[in-house]
């Protein structure tokens, strides 16, 4: 597996305190990577040493095959789109007045502009003056800024900050289709377990500066597991027969079974005169899994 | 130059043209109301403006020239744009453009003030116009004193994103350059807006007997000259270090 961002070791200290310790991150290449943690878990200033913005205290990170120093830093940064923390808008410019600016930067043609104003639809925006944007909409042109160019990595730090349902939704699925679309990989930053999973391929579950867990989502939804939930005619009879435990709603859990062993249960009880009111099975949520991990609450 | 030009594109509908023009005006308005208590027609009326206009620029050029450094600063503080300009920009060109921008502004202002001081000796009709030397040296002189404020309100104004501390220096700049042609020179040297007046080339003396002021003219302090350049290369070190040093 190819990777476009892969880190070894990354550390930083401010003093005595370690916002950032022995991180080894692997973003691999054309897929949507989910940076998950709580709030201060040091998600953003990762994202700052991976484009030099900060220095590490240790270790090295290497980002599209370029190990970044602050000598080569801008010339990795010119094929890196970039959006951490709020976006960087000049209130008295318009829309296209900041693109203009990035796009000077940036060395690209004009039309660059229009098509990135009409990827996060702000083309008709006009004469209106940063100053007077919603946040959501600020956020929007601080994400056309970092698409511009078709850069092959995008390191977005909460892009739905701010955002209405709708243009949650809309960014999500613009992030979703990059890969396929522009060929580049996102490594995406957020404290919310549920945005990430509907957006990425690959998780990285950070935790007080350390990698509690990285890999494809779909193995972090194999860990969760999963068991049968039973309301009987008497549960605690069925508990003692079953060799189960009562949670505090009162369903019998029993482990999980396949369909012989299930049916096999279900005739057992009927045999002993027990009648099953209701059967669920149950899996455990990515939140807990989550909680698990890190030791705290998904979301703030 | 196209940092410089970027520079100039953040600094859109930010009025500092407006402000540029206000500070000269004001100043030529000072420089004015003198050149007309020595009449039309006035011997040493050229002589009179060329000494007065460097004690006015040390108040409004000092002040002008902070609020200029302020906001070429500000404008990156405001839109919190450092670490998007840091991503895909090296710091030294990133300043380097600002210091230019800035510079380029007050040359403008320097340049509409000469510009200015001429117009009102010919409207006055002062006899033996200086030739082009005194009014390069004029430019020049005014011009490097402006840099020495650019230069430490700028880095100021880099320092610290509440720009309250860089106005604030600025305005004490100016109301020390107000006074400090009453200090001696030693100490005035040690006044940045102070060298509008030491890098000057006329000076004033008084004929005790008539209370009659006289002109004169000395040769150009290059001493000074490289003090000035001295002390804004520390600052422009300092303010380099530190904002290469600093992590966005």
């Amino acid at each position: 597996m190819e990777a476009c961002v892969a880190t070894r070791g990354l550390s930083k200290a401010y003093g005595k305190s370690e916002v950032v310790s022995g991180l080894n991150l692997c973003v691999p290449a054309g897929s949507v990577y989910g940076f998950l943690g709580p709030n201060g878990a040091g998600k953003t200033t990762t994202m700052k040493m991976l484009v030099g913005l900060v220095r590490p205290s240790n270790g090295s990170a290497t980002v599209l095959g370029k190990q970044v120093t602050p000598r080569n830093r801008v010339l990795i940064n010119a094929r890196v789109g970039s959006l951490i923390e709020s976006p960087s808008c000049y209130p008295h410019l318009t829309a296209r007045e900041n693109l203009e600016i990035v796009r000077s930067l940036r060395g690209l043609s004009k039309s660059a502009i229009d098509e990135a104003l009409a990827t996060v639809r702000l083309e008709r925006t006009g004469t209106k003056l940063v100053r007077a944007f919603s946040l959501g909409m600020k956020q929007r042109l601080g994400l056309a800024a970092a698409l511009m160019g078709k850069p092959d990595l995008l390191l977005l730090d909460e892009p739905t900050n701010g955002l209405d349902p709708a243009g949650i939704q809309e960014i999500r699925e613009l992030i979703r289709e990059l890969p396929v679309e522009r060929g580049c990989a996102v490594l995406v930053s957020s404290h919310l377990l549920s945005e990430i999973d509907q957006m990425s391929e690959y998780v990285g579950i950070i935790s007080h500066g350390k990698m509690a867990w990285q890999g494809p989502i779909r193995e972090l939804h194999a860990q969760a597991r999963r068991w049968l939930a039973l309301r009987t005619t008497d549960d605690t009879r069925a508990a003692q027969l079953l060799e189960a435990a009562i949670d505090a709603d009162g369903w019998v859990q029993v482990g999980a079974l396949g369909d012989d062993d299930a049916a096999r249960m279900s005739l057992m009880l009927m045999r002993e005169g027990i009648g099953i009111i209701r059967l669920e099975e149950r899996r455990e949520e990515l939140e807990d899994i989550f909680l698990k991990l890190t030791g705290t609450g998904v979301s703030l | 130059m196209r940092t410089l030009a970027l520079e100039f594109a953040k600094l859109h509908r930010k009025r500092v043209w407006l402000i540029v023009l206000a500070m000269v005006a004001a100043t030529l308005a000072w420089v004015y109301v003198g050149a007309r208590q020595g009449g039309a027609g006035s011997p040493d009326g050229w002589q009179s403006m060329l000494y007065a206009a460097p004690l006015m620029n040390s108040v409004f050029l000092s002040l002008l020239a902070a609020v200029v450094a302020s906001r070429v600063a500000d404008v990156d503080h405001e839109a919190d744009a450092w670490k998007e300009l840091l991503c895909l920009q090296r710091t030294a060109p990133l300043l380097a453009g600002k210091l230019a921008c800035a510079v380029l502004i007050m040359a403008c202002a320097t340049a509409l003030e000469t510009a200015g001081i001429i117009a009102i000796g010919l409207a006055m009709d002062f006899p033996t116009m200086p030739g082009t030397p005194t009014w390069a040296v004029f430019f020049f002189s005014q011009l490097a004193s402006c840099l020495g404020i650019v230069v430490i309100v700028g880095s100021i104004a880099l320092r610290w994103e509440n720009q309250f501390v860089s106005i604030a220096t600025g305005l004490a700049l100016s109301l020390a350059g107000l006074f400090s042609s009453f200090l001696p020179a030693v100490l005035q040297r040690l006044v940045p807006s102070g060298y509008f007046t030491l890098l000057s080339c006329t000076r004033i003396d008084w004929v005790a007997s008539t209370s009659a002021p006289v002109f004169y003219e000395v040769p150009f302090s290059w001493g000074d000259l490289v003090l000035l350049a001295a002390i804004s290369a520390t600052f422009l070190s300092w303010s380099y270090m530190s904002f290469s040093r600093r992590e966005h």
